[in-house]
């Protein structure tokens, strides 16, 4: 009877139990075989060590892991909807490669990914400040101060004359692209609103190098003297955008402090939009740099027709800019939203870095390479054209005092 | 069927609410059928004759062991109405109800009901929260000459539920129940079988409508154990401000069968299986989805002496859920954008068991002793981020005893109910594959859940006394309170929460 008693309790408990039991937390069936080989260009040998970055588009929630011997990583993930990039380098290039919105649901998925050649650029975006602060101690919010700083990342020093820039159209990368077919970015880079030119002769403004320069894109004074937790841009190394005939908008281009020379007035080569301010994006602008090969003259490219396209299912006209003009972009994203689509292609730009919240005061800066600093004396920055990489978020601007 | 237990209250509490006072003379010849849902068989048992009660009342809520989805202080006033009707060849009933409840210092859950489904939707500011309850219900059963009695049982809620202060929400809730029933009768042998069906919905609506920038405002979509998205309210992440929906709609069916079985008068069974299927989203749009299925069995054996009545009651209850979160993209095609849906995956899952002894002792002079003990076992598993989980167990004992006299025009009830964790509240966190070079988590509300989980394993009685006069003319007047007192809580602001309640009735 005691037996039978113990063997009853034991049956309702292992009943009981299993009742209980959630199972494993992750199960093969519920999980997918992701396999990405990364495929080199004729002539560079396959290797492992390659960093596969694996993004998921809505949470962000990030994977990464490296490729073997034979070019090839692999690895189980749940569903959803991913980028993925790969990204290399040797002594020559940088390698990128990025698919955007790989869709991974129920079944195994795998992937050649055509690893492109870049070279890092000299000049390079060190930091784009497009977020603005708050109007602390007064109440609201304030964006008349964005600012990009360029950077010298070479051994020669560089001349800034005839640098154009300019940001790509959507403007954010919150809701749909446009530009997009079938999935794919077009050919060409469709900068928006204006092109912008650094002035000069050819060898007027020179930046060492590990030397900066500042751009003013609003308001080249002293937005502190209003707004403590804005910055100083009432400075002689300025170049500012300052032209009241096409930006007439003194909110956002008021002129110039006394400190900036007007030689260093930021040229608009054309303008395509409507706007009467310059427009970036508050929380997800892309920013390039790019020249134009010297058989070509920008002002006569720009104003072919041939080369405005206008914005898909919309009025206004870009300028198209192929990629192999850049000289270095970077790609922002809105953390405040799960949405957000590239842009920029990889070979520009094979990542995205993420502005967390706009009106803090918050900047984005390319970090240090600390290692060819102090190898070269001067400061480095990393660049593997990948702004997931080679960015973070900066909780003040670096002109901030 | 409820994703998790609001541990601020106790089942017990609200089986043993302020508006219930059992007569004790209707313990002793308590009707075992009434323990189920089949109508048609509580017919069969039914004297003829009609009774009913109304009574309008209020009641007064106060004290810090609360979570901030509940009031600081709350108001209830409420109406109801029921009536049963027994005739030689019908049986009816009929029930309404309204509540108006006003809470003040309220945040938290914009759910009228928080924890009933897997996920929720939380807003930060304090301010003032009315809720409005309506609910209708009723039944017939056709008592022929037949050994088979048909019935059937509607029951409908409506809730509205709304915050005037930013982040302002408005939710509105209904639910509805049809309980088509059988009942077989053979000499001293009865079966039952009644089918379930049910559907409910709840649709938040959240608005900002003063000056502040949309920044000022956050919300918390909960994934399941307090792990989910942070935002700006209007977000896209939190859902409730999708351009095409605009709202966060939330609906659930209920389907399922219940086999009923008694012998001889004196001992009853019940069994029955639900299964439920949730998701949340509309026009195209579905977020999560979340199956559940329930259990539940009951075995009371009553025993009658010359003048004593005593029911012995085994109960058991077992019921899971998962939530699973859809893959969505959105696609823009000829400048029309529509979403598509492609699998999902689960992100959480709850599972909870209880089982419970109860005796009631009821004498024919009104007097009644009541006592029981139970053992709950509740198991949540986190799966948000992968390969990250959270695994949490826990297990509670709840006694509880009480009375109840009746004293010339004096109905006096009193129950004590003592809640008590057993061993430790397991956690485990960890990640299934370490070689995915993940260095994050999934983001949780930790003071929420941190809250919560004290609250749930906080050691604590809960009394519940009530006092009813009766007038000759039918019309009583009663007092009722409710005390809750937790011990050694350091994260909740108080150990007590207190409810008072006047009513005035009439039974007829």
């Amino acid at each position: 009877m005691q037996t039978k008693v113990l063997i009853l309790a034991a049956a309702l408990t292992a009943v009981f139990t299993g009742c209980m039991d959630n199972g494993e937390p992750y199960v093969p069936e519920n999980l997918n075989r992701l396999t990405v080989k990364a495929v080199y260009p004729d002539g560079v040998a396959t290797k492992g060590g390659a960093t596969v970055s694996i993004v998921e588009v809505s949470s962000a929630t990030s994977y990464s892991i490296k490729t073997k011997e034979n070019g090839t990583a692999v690895t189980d993930i749940p569903n959803g909807i991913y980028r993925i990039n790969v990204r290399d380098r040797n002594d020559d290039y940088v390698f990128n490669s990025t698919r955007d919105k790989v869709l991974i649901s129920d079944e195994d998925v795998s992937l050649d990914m055509e690893m492109m050649p870049s070279k890092a650029g000299a000049i390079v975006i060190k930091e784009i400040y497009c977020g603005g602060c708050s109007k602390a101690p007064k109440e609201g919010t304030y964006q008349s101060d964005k600012y990009v700083i360029l950077h010298n990342n070479s051994l020669d020093t560089e001349y800034l004359d005839g640098l154009c820039m300019g940001t790509l159209s959507p403007y954010n990368s919150t809701g749909a692209n446009p530009w997009l077919q079938d999935g794919k970015l077009p050919d060409f880079l469709p900068v928006i609103q204006a092109v912008l030119a650094i002035p000069g002769s050819g060898t007027d403004f020179p930046v060492k190098p590990g030397e900066d320069a500042i751009v003013a894109l609003c308001g080249a004074i002293d937005h502190t003297a209003e707004y403590p937790l804005s910055v100083n841009l009432n400075l002689p190394e300025v170049f500012a955008l300052y032209d009241p005939v096409l930006f007439p908008n003194t909110t956002y281009h008021p002129a110039p402090g006394s400190n900036v020379l007007p030689q260093r007035y930021v040229e608009v080569v054309i303008k395509t939009g409507q706007a009467n301010a310059y427009t970036l994006s508050v929380n997800s602008p892309t920013f390039i740099l790019f020249r134009a090969p010297k058989t070509v003259d920008i002002k006569d490219y720009v104003q072919q027709s041939a080369n405005q396209p206008q914005v898909p299912g919309g009025s206004e006209k870009v300028v198209a800019i192929p990629p192999d003009w850049v000289v270095d972009g970077v790609e922002v994203f809105y953390g405040g939203s799960t949405g957000n689509i590239k842009r920029l292609p990889e070979t520009v730009d094979a990542g995205a870095v993420t502005l967390s919240e706009t009106f803090k005061g918050r900047t984005l800066m390319r970090k240090a390479d600390e290692t060819l600093s102090a190898e070269q004396g001067y400061e480095v920055l990393q660049d593997t054209n990948n702004s997931t990489e080679d960015f973070y978020e900066r909780e003040t601007q670096s002109l901030h005092q | 069927m409820n994703a998790r237990h609001n541990h601020f209250t106790s089942r017990t509490l609200l089986v043993a609410s302020l508006s219930v006072v059992l007569c004790a003379q209707a313990a002793y010849a308590q009707n075992l059928w009434e323990e189920g849902r089949n109508i048609a068989g509580t017919a069969q048992g039914a004297e003829t004759g009609q009774e009913a009660d109304a009574f309008i009342g209020g009641k007064f809520t106060s004290g810090e062991f609360r979570s901030p989805s509940m009031g600081k202080t709350v108001w209830n006033a409420v109406a109801q109405a029921q009536a049963v009707s027994a005739y030689d060849d019908l049986y009816l009933t009929g029930n309404f109800g309204f509540d108006l409840a006003y809470g003040t210092q309220m945040m938290g859950s914009m759910f009228s009901d928080p924890g009933f489904y897997p996920v929720d939707m939380l807003e930060f500011t304090p301010g003032n929260k009315v809720k409005q309850t309506y609910s209708i219900g009723g039944g017939l059963a056709w008592k022929n000459s037949s050994a088979w009695t048909p019935g059937i049982t509607v029951a409908f809620q409506g809730i509205n539920y709304a915050k005037r202060k930013d982040l302002r929400h408005t939710t509105y809730r209904q639910d509805f129940e049809i309980t088509p029933s059988v009942h077989y009768k053979a000499d001293s042998f009865e079966a039952g079988l009644s089918a379930v069906f049910g559907k409910n919905s709840e649709f938040i609506t959240a608005e900002q409508v003063g000056q502040a920038k949309a920044e000022s405002y956050m919300a918390f979509l909960d994934k399941g154990m307090r792990y989910g998205t942070m935002q700006v309210w209007d977000g896209s992440g939190t859902h409730l401000n999708e351009p095409g929906v605009n709202r966060f709609p939330v609906k659930q069916y209920t389907y399922g069968a219940a086999l009923q079985a008694s012998f001889g008068g004196f001992l009853y069974a019940d069994a029955e299986y639900l299964r439920t299927s949730g998701e949340v989203g509309e026009k195209g749009y579905t977020w999560f989805s979340f199956p559940g299925q329930s259990v539940s069995a009951k075995l009371i054996a009553a025993i009658h002496g010359d003048d004593m009545a005593h029911l012995i009651k085994a109960e058991y209850q077992w019921n899971a859920m998962e939530n699973h979160e859809t893959v969505t993209e959105k696609v823009t095609e000829g400048g029309v954008t529509t979403p598509r849906v492609y699998g999902s995956n689960l992100v959480y899952r709850h599972k909870d068991m209880s089982a419970g002894l109860s005796y009631e002792g009821a004498h024919e002079n009104g007097w009644n002793v009541t006592g029981g003990a139970s053992l709950e076992h509740a198991r949540d598993l986190g799966t948000l981020m992968y390969p990250f989980f959270d695994d949490d167990r826990s297990l509670h004992l709840i006694l509880n005893a009480g009375g109840g006299a009746v004293l010339g025009r004096f109905l006096i009830r009193a129950n004590l109910t003592f809640i008590q964790k057993l061993g430790e509240h397991s956690h485990v966190v960890d990640f299934a594959d370490d070689n995915l070079g993940l260095t994050s988590t999934p983001f949780r509300l930790q003071d929420w859940w941190d809250r919560e989980q004290e609250a749930q394993d906080a050691t604590r009685f809960v009394l519940n006394a009530a006092v009813r006069y009766t007038f000759n003319s039918g019309i009583y007047i009663e007092a009722a309170c409710n005390w809750i007192h937790a011990f050694k809580v350091v994260l909740i602001s108080g150990n007590d929460r207190q409810t008072t309640g006047l009513k005035l009735g009439y039974n007829f």
